[in-house]
């Protein structure tokens, strides 16, 4: 499906703005066909997979999930610390509170620096590459997530189609960027509260403390529920760390980014055809 | 020879008297029955009329301390005594009797004698048997106020309260007196009742055996004039007032052979270092120990001393006590230590004997192992416990600590100004803590250790988490806790729980409220009084600002409005959270259902074909 068609009459001369700005529309197009096409792997056996993460996409989950397990469970350790079972581990297996809290900070700068590399790459993918952003809010996603609900309802049996990701999946990233965005600050306060206490109240820090605990709950508990749910248990999606997804999951899953990129697939041919 | 001629005139002396005894008692037999039946003649009593009954040997007498004391005399041992020979009669040293029964003292009357033919006991107006021999020795100065010094060593240890000091009658006997010097052994058998070793050592000197017949104890110590000193200054100072050694008689008498030299203040050891200790035994301060009132012996806490002078560790010699005439001159003995220190540390060995228990308690305590690094001025039992004064552990709960401050003179000071040193000083509380009540009785922590910061929390909240005692003193209970929710509070939880030896790095109670110096939070002078807590707070956080130290800990009193808003702001957030998660998990729920319907729908027509 093609926005521009080919075949458009040769630009007026005088007009060269605008001749200059469909060209560079026409490049955008080029470019995006392009890699989208470029997306199909063919396999030894004739099948063809889809790729669906880049390798920085596949590194960054890698280091998310690593840190995020190590602050989950250093964190939640020392939520818990009143626990015997929980004391007895801390003190056998870390050697004492201190030790554990000294790998929650590390890895804590670790997730920070995960996150700034994470908005540096979604400012570039905005304002350099000039691509919408997927994940981005969209007013489809609040129709999407009624029309999800209705069809697991059963008030419908129409599913809805999802393109690069599913509302699950947006939800899911979501609202892990609000958690990072809440337990970042928060943590802060925590690490130099006397400093930060220099400018704001110390209130703050006791609010800042039951804040930054109830979210590493709820942030754990979202994980090990919705996340796992939708990417292991529902099915399982490696696609993350191969980075790749069979046709069959990619038609079932995101069926019109599917599309677009059989489509796309198809105009490169007939380009180079042309050519 | 005038010696020849005096000797003879003696003999011509004695055969005259001896006849003349003779005569009289003849007499007197014969007269005896006489006077008894004129029994209203106020004549002096005969020794018949005394014989009379003294010779029942069922005749007994009870002094105030309820002993029995016999008052049979023996007519012939008497009779052939020096007195006896002279004629001498018992109301010559019995001088107070001059009627019988001795109805004008009022102790004896016909029917105590004459009921039956039991033992037949009178009440004498003594207090005790020595009392008693005391009273009728002072008769003796009477005729032999020429050998009666006051000046001897014996007269200077009866004058300060020994009664077992030996009296006149003590060498010479009572009744059956003998001149001390015929045979010339009896002299050496005499000393030799009290000076028990030097006897023996005796027995063994070259002087001895040179002569065992000539030479006696008589002839370096002259009898009676035992180490003369100047009249003016007989009565050695006291360091007993006489009252007080009324109550001698819960000593044995080996407590009492030993205070014959140890009550003496001028009485020094000599270690050889040459550091010097008092050897003086305060009577009353051993009277009023827990070992005097148990009626301890000396020899229970000395028990390598079985002999006195103490010449079987060869400290004692003669000269050691006897070479000055002056009573006031320091008497100092060699004692078979390095020094002082190492005398204490050996007697302290004694402890064990019954007081095992709490030398094992002690075993791992600081000072023990202070000790064992080679402080000998590590704390014995004697040092906090007092050797001759052993007060019991129940006393006054103040000197616990004040026992401590015996070496721990900061820490003391720091504790009297604090608010439990004052309650338990000028208060008296018995709640409050002492030393020991944070630190251990025996088995002392040393505050260094990693055991006694870990424990810290424990040890405050034993009293500070009862509600009862703190309402006694208007302080709260509920502020401090061990699983307090505080940033200082969990992992002091933490370790508490686990009791594990490693360094507790976050603060424990005295790290903010001080060790020693704890006060009042509304002491102007407490660390944790508004004003001083920022520096209190800076000793860890160096940054901290005035603000920061206004934090809530969890364990100050919190502001109503404070404590809304946190939790107010945790509430709101909290049912937030839990709203999402549900909703999460109701839609994770929706997806499993509708899966389900779905797998229902695929296999039904795969069994309907």
């Amino acid at each position: 499906m093609t926005t521009t068609n080919p075949e458009t009459p040769a630009v007026q001369p005088e007009n060269f703005k605008a001749a200059h700005a469909q060209k560079q529309a026409r490049a955008l197009h080029l470019r995006r066909t392009f890699a989208l096409a470029d997306r199909v792997r063919v396999m030894a056996d004739g099948s063809r997979r889809i790729v669906r993460f880049k390798s920085v996409e596949i590194v960054e989950h890698w280091l998310l999930l690593i840190t995020f397990a190590i602050l989950g469970f250093t964190g939640l350790l020392q939520l818990f610390a009143r626990v015997s079972f929980l004391a007895w581990t801390i003190n056998t297996i870390f050697g004492g509170i201190d030790n554990l809290n000294a790998i929650h900070e590390v890895t804590a700068l670790a997730f920070g620096g995960l996150c700034v590399f994470h908005f540096v790459r979604i400012l570039t993918i905005w304002f350099v590459k000039r691509e919408p952003g997927a994940m981005l809010p969209r007013s489809g996603d609040g129709s999407a997530l009624k029309a999800m609900l209705r069809y697991n309802l059963g008030s419908t049996k129409e599913r809805p189609l999802f393109d690069r990701f599913t509302i699950e999946e947006k939800l899911g990233y979501w609202a892990m960027l609000i958690f990072a965005l809440i337990m970042l600050p928060t943590g802060i306060i925590l690490w130099v509260p006397t400093i930060v206490t220099q400018v704001v109240p110390t209130s703050v820090i006791q609010i800042a403390r039951s804040i930054h605990g109830m979210t590493a709950i709820f942030g754990v508990l979202a994980v090990l529920t919705w996340h796992l749910y939708f990417t292991v248990f529902k099915e399982r999606n490696s696609s993350i760390f191969t980075g790749m997804m069979s046709e069959q999951e990619m038609k079932k899953n995101h069926p019109l980014e599917y599309e677009r990129i059989i489509a796309a697939r198809e105009e490169v041919q007939k380009l180079s055809k042309g050519n | 020879m005038p010696v020849s001629k005096r000797m003879t005139n003696n003999k011509l002396l004695i055969a005259f008297l001896v006849a003349l005894l003779l005569l009289g008692l003849e007499w007197l037999a014969r007269t005896g029955g006489a006077n008894a039946a004129s029994n209203d003649s106020p004549a002096r009593l005969t020794n018949a009329n005394c014989i009379m009954c003294h010779q029942d040997e069922q005749l007994n007498g009870f002094t105030r301390d309820s002993l029995r004391v016999n008052l049979t005399v023996d007519e012939q041992g008497y009779n052939q005594s020096v007195h006896g020979q002279a004629g001498v009669l018992c109301v010559g040293c019995h001088s107070t009797f001059t009627t019988y029964p001795h109805s004008e003292v009022e102790q004896v009357t016909c029917e105590q004698c004459h009921v039956d033919n039991a033992t037949i006991v009178v009440p004498l107006p003594h207090d005790n048997g020595r009392a008693m021999e005391a009273h009728f020795n002072e008769t003796c100065k009477n005729c032999h106020a020429d050998v009666y010094s006051a000046n001897s060593i014996h007269a200077a240890v009866a004058a300060s309260g020994q009664v077992n000091a030996p009296l006149c009658t003590d060498c010479h006997g009572a009744h059956e007196i003998q001149s001390p010097a015929v045979p010339p052994e009896r002299i050496i058998t005499t000393c030799s009742r009290c000076h028990t070793d030097v006897y023996e050592d005796f027995l063994s000197n070259q002087h001895y055996a040179a002569d065992p017949l000539t030479q006696t104890c008589a002839d370096c110590h002259i009898p009676h004039e035992l180490q003369a000193a100047p009249a003016e200054v007989t009565p050695t100072p006291q360091p007993t007032p006489v009252e007080e050694t009324g109550g001698q008689t819960y000593l044995s008498l080996w407590n009492s052979t030993c205070t014959m030299c140890h009550v003496y203040p001028n009485l020094i050891g000599k270690a050889a270092d040459t550091s010097t200790v008092s050897l003086t035994v305060l009577e009353q301060e051993l009277s009023k120990s827990v070992h005097g009132k148990a009626g301890l012996g000396c020899a229970a806490c000395h028990p390598s001393i079985t002999g006195y002078p103490h010449h079987d560790v060869e400290q004692v010699s003669c000269s050691t006590c006897h070479a000055s005439t002056d009573p006031e001159a320091m008497i100092i003995a060699d004692l078979p230590y390095e020094s002082t220190r190492a005398l204490s540390i050996d007697l302290n060995e004694a402890c064990y004997s019954c007081h095992e228990e709490e030398f094992e308690a002690s075993a791992n305590s600081m000072h023990t192992k202070s000790f064992e690094d080679g402080n000998m001025y590590a704390p014995l039992c004697v040092d906090c416990h007092g050797s001759h004064a052993v007060q019991p552990a129940q006393g006054s709960r103040a000197s616990i600590s004040q026992s401590c401050a015996k070496c721990h003179t900061a820490a003391y000071t720091s504790y009297q100004s604090s608010v439990h040193g004052e309650a338990v000083e000028k208060d008296g509380s018995l709640d409050a803590p002492t030393c020991a009540d944070c630190h251990g009785m025996h088995n002392v922590t040393g505050p260094g250790e990693t055991g006694f910061r870990n424990a810290t929390v424990a040890i405050c909240t034993r009293c500070h988490a009862d509600q009862e005692m703190m309402s006694r003193y208007g302080v709260a209970s509920d502020l401090f806790t061990p699983d307090m929710d505080s940033f200082h509070g969990i992992p002091l939880s933490l370790f508490n729980q686990q009791g594990l030896d490693q360094t507790v790095s976050n603060p424990v109670c005295y790290d903010c409220h001080g060790v020693h110096t704890i006060r009042k939070s509304d002491d102007p002078l407490s660390t944790v009084y508004p004003a001083n807590l920022l520096g209190t707070c800076q000793k860890c956080h160096p940054d901290a600002s005035s603000r920061f130290a206004s934090a809530d800990l969890g364990h100050t009193r919190s502001s109503a409005s404070g404590l809304s808003l946190k939790s107010g702001i945790e509430l709101i957030y909290a049912s937030l959270i839990f709203i999402l998660f549900a909703l999460l998990v109701i839609y994770i729920l929706l997806d499993v259902r509708k899966r389900r319907v779905e797998k229902k729908q695929l296999s039904q027509p795969v069994t309907g074909d």
